[in-house]
């Protein structure tokens, strides 16, 4: 086990790598001058040519590549030209508002699929599996940004049941930020009025999100559901005797869930795609939008550190996968 | 004490309805060792199956009834099945690979069986696995509660079912090919296991076999089946001795004789029927010598012959001496040919 993390990380390492690599020229090669951003418009040309020196933007692409380099080794991300903070600053305010939407959409589409997936398995050809199966062909093929924008509509516009984007309403105190998830914050410190008020603006932005995960999971437990079913350790626990319920829980769905915790990892990219357009449709103050908008303004230390985080993100997720799997199939544990 | 009665089992598949068991009638005594033999399909597993309520996806019972301790096990409720499951009829698969939960430690596997029916502690429960270990036969058994299932051999996985199936010294035990999978050598131990077991426990058992050479030494009867049904029942050496059904006539003669005068493998000819196209008649007939007329249009039951204890059913059973040669020899006989053909000869 302690061999598989360490592989894992170094693996992180070339991978940061990489990410730094392309991102840092790409950002470069399309069109866009930061410095005459950051000058402002009514800047004259030696305005922009001191903040070019300023900031390196003319030396060699190489050099500057090189510097960064050895920033990011010393844990610094540059100065983003546009908040005009460190990024590693602005990632501290931003990733918790991600990592709270995104993890509560997991959650909920995990769940979900678990429980329709399951249904849908035992009860192969009934409505009830057409049913969970029309809802995962539409959570896993309606856009998120369509998705997003019906939930608005309707739910917001004409019923008026959910705020339209934003984490807190406007008169609504933050609790002390303490990792920045308000739900967790909110809950720690008793802040009841603003823990509801902030699960009331997550639910539809975490409602868009889990659709996606719902959809692909879904198949996933049904496909697997129907598999283990038939095995004969299944009847063995049946011959025993037990509750249809532990039978379910101990034998099938222990097994079920190994194919379901691999995709998990799948799931990641799915949902980081989804969290830029979910965070730019209900103005939600993460990550996603950070990026989005520094993209937006070539403001190439934030983009590539935004990228850099995500990267880090994808390789823990596949790390933390690979542990649960570990845990779950003795089989591979002990070989 | 089990007594099966007219079973009728379908499987309704894509393609069609599967009539795997056709009215099989089986009786087991207290403490007896009824053996099932027949070829593959026969339907000796649905059977079983049937018996536990535990067919797989697309079975169904058609029609008939299944006493044990009194009661028919097919009207009882889900619950009262449960409480059945386990502790008065246990079950072993003829696959260790396959049928133990790979994910579960064994320990917690036997430990279930027990807790799933009495209201014990774990730790109780626990010492009750290692001593189940111990009684099977698997060294230093408490070292052996948290292993895996794949980390023991075939014949340690097939002792821990044995383990758990009679966890609870049930009075009837089904057991589908439980030596099939494994070496030779420790196919006849487990065997012995089995039997030693079963005889302290004073278990019934059902053992489904392929194997005559198994049924002689474990079943003190057995029942022939054949396109799911029973076509002859009787105390193993009255079978073995005079069989009268052709299609058991045919099984004998298909295994080598142990101790017995070497003979040359004699296979059955032709195939068993298709179970979606069942004939009207026997379905052994195509393949039988002895058929006569009635048997291309009338399914003969199951009916005593030789005394009360040999059943079979059959229009024109197989006489003593006909059995070594294997065929019939009275003068003139010539297997009735299909009602078509006779037709157009006449
Ligand atoms: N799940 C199922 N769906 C459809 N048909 C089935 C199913 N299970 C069994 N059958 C059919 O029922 C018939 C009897 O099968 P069964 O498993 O009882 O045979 P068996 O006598 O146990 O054979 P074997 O010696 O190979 O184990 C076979 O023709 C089989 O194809
Ligand atoms: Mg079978």
């Amino acid at each position: 086990m302690g061999r598989l993390i360490a592989r894992r990380l170094a693996f992180m390492v070339f991978v940061v790598w990489g990410v730094t690599l392309v991102t840092f020229f790409l950002s470069r090669v399309v069109p866009g001058d930061p410095a005459k951003l950051l000058a402002g418009p009514k800047a004259s040309p030696t305005e922009v040519a001191h903040i070019r020196r300023i900031y390196g933007l003319d030396d060699p692409l190489w050099t500057q590549y090189g510097r960064y380099m050895a920033d990011l080794l010393h844990g610094n991300l540059g100065v983003s030209f546009v908040t005009r903070r460190e990024v590693t600053t602005d990632v501290r305010a931003f990733l918790p508002a991600t990592l709270e939407l995104a993890g509560y959409s997991l959650l909920l589409g995990f769940l979900a699929a678990l429980v329709v997936g399951t249904v849908a398995g035992y009860r192969r050809g009934s409505a009830l599996d057409a049913g969970g199966r029309l809802m995962a062909i539409a959570g896993l093929s309606v856009p998120a940004f369509w998705l997003a924008l019906l939930l608005q509509l309707l739910l917001h516009t004409r019923l008026g049941w959910f705020p339209l984007g934003g984490r807190l309403d406007a008169g609504v105190a933050a609790p002390p930020r303490l990792t920045g998830i308000l739900t967790l914050d909110s809950l720690l410190t008793l802040h009841l009025h603003a823990f509801v008020n902030a699960l009331w603006h997550l639910a539809l932005p975490v409602l868009t999100l889990a659709a996606g995960v719902f959809g692909l999971m879904t198949r996933i437990v049904r496909t697997s559901i129907l598999e283990v079913v038939g095995e004969d350790y299944v009847r063995t626990a049946q011959g025993k005797g037990l509750t249809r319920w532990r039978v379910l829980r101990r034998h099938v769905l222990r097994n079920a869930m190994l194919p379901a915790v691999t995709v998990l990892g799948l799931e990641f990219g799915l949902l980081a795609s989804g969290v830029f357009v979910v965070e730019a449709v209900f103005q939600w103050p993460g990550l996603g939008n950070y990026a989005f908008q520094a993209i937006q303004a070539s403001d190439y230390n934030a983009t590539l550190g935004a990228t850099l985080v995500i990267a880090i993100a994808y390789v823990l997720t596949n790390l933390v996968v690979d542990l649960a799997y570990l845990y779950l199939d003795p089989r591979i544990r002990y070989t | 004490m089990l007594s099966v009665r007219d079973l009728v089992v379908r499987f309704s598949t894509g393609r069609g309805v599967v009539h795997a068991v056709n009215g099989v009638s089986l009786d087991v005594e207290p403490g007896g060792t009824l053996g099932l033999v027949g070829e593959s399909g026969s339907g000796k597993s649905v059977t079983s199956l049937a018996i536990m309520r535990l067919l797989p996806r697309g079975g169904r019972v058609v029609s008939g009834q299944v006493w044990f301790g009194g009661r028919d096990l097919l009207r009882l409720s889900a619950a009262e099945m449960r409480s059945v499951r386990g502790r008065e009829i246990a079950m072993i698969l003829q696959d260790p690979q396959s049928s133990l939960n790979p994910v579960l430690p064994v320990g917690e596997q036997i430990e279930e069986a027990i807790r799933a029916h009495e209201r014990v502690s774990r730790p109780a429960a626990r010492a009750r696995a290692v001593e189940l270990l111990g009684a099977v036969g698997i060294a230093r058994p408490e070292e052996q509660l948290g292993r895996f299932p794949h980390q023991l051999s075939g014949g340690m996985r097939q002792r821990v079912m044995i383990a758990i199936a009679l966890a609870l010294r049930p009075t009837l035990l089904i057991a589908d090919e439980p030596t099939t999978a494994l070496d030779v050598t420790v196919q006849a131990q487990v065997l012995e296991l089995l039997r030693d077991l079963t005889d302290e426990v004073g278990a019934a058992v059902v053992l489904i076999s392929h194997d005559l050479g198994i049924m002689a030494r474990m079943a003190g009867r057995i029942a022939v089946m054949y396109a799911g049904r029973v076509v002859e029942s009787a105390p193993t050496e009255e079978l073995f001795a005079r069989p009268r059904h052709p299609y058991t006539v045919g099984l004998l003669r298909s295994i080598p004789r142990i101790g017995g005068a070497r003979r040359a493998l004699v296979p059955i000819e032709g195939s068993p029927p298709d179970l979606e196209r069942l004939p009207e008649g026997c379905p052994f007939a195509p393949r039988c010598a002895w058929r006569i007329e009635a048997c291309w249009t009338q399914n003969p039951s199951l009916a005593t012959d030789d005394g009360p204890a040999h059943l079979v059913a059959c229009h024109d059973p197989a006489e003593p001496e006909e059995v070594g040669p294997g065929r019939p020899i009275r003068p003139g006989f010539a297997p009735a040919p299909p009602p078509g053909i006779r037709a157009g000869v006449a």
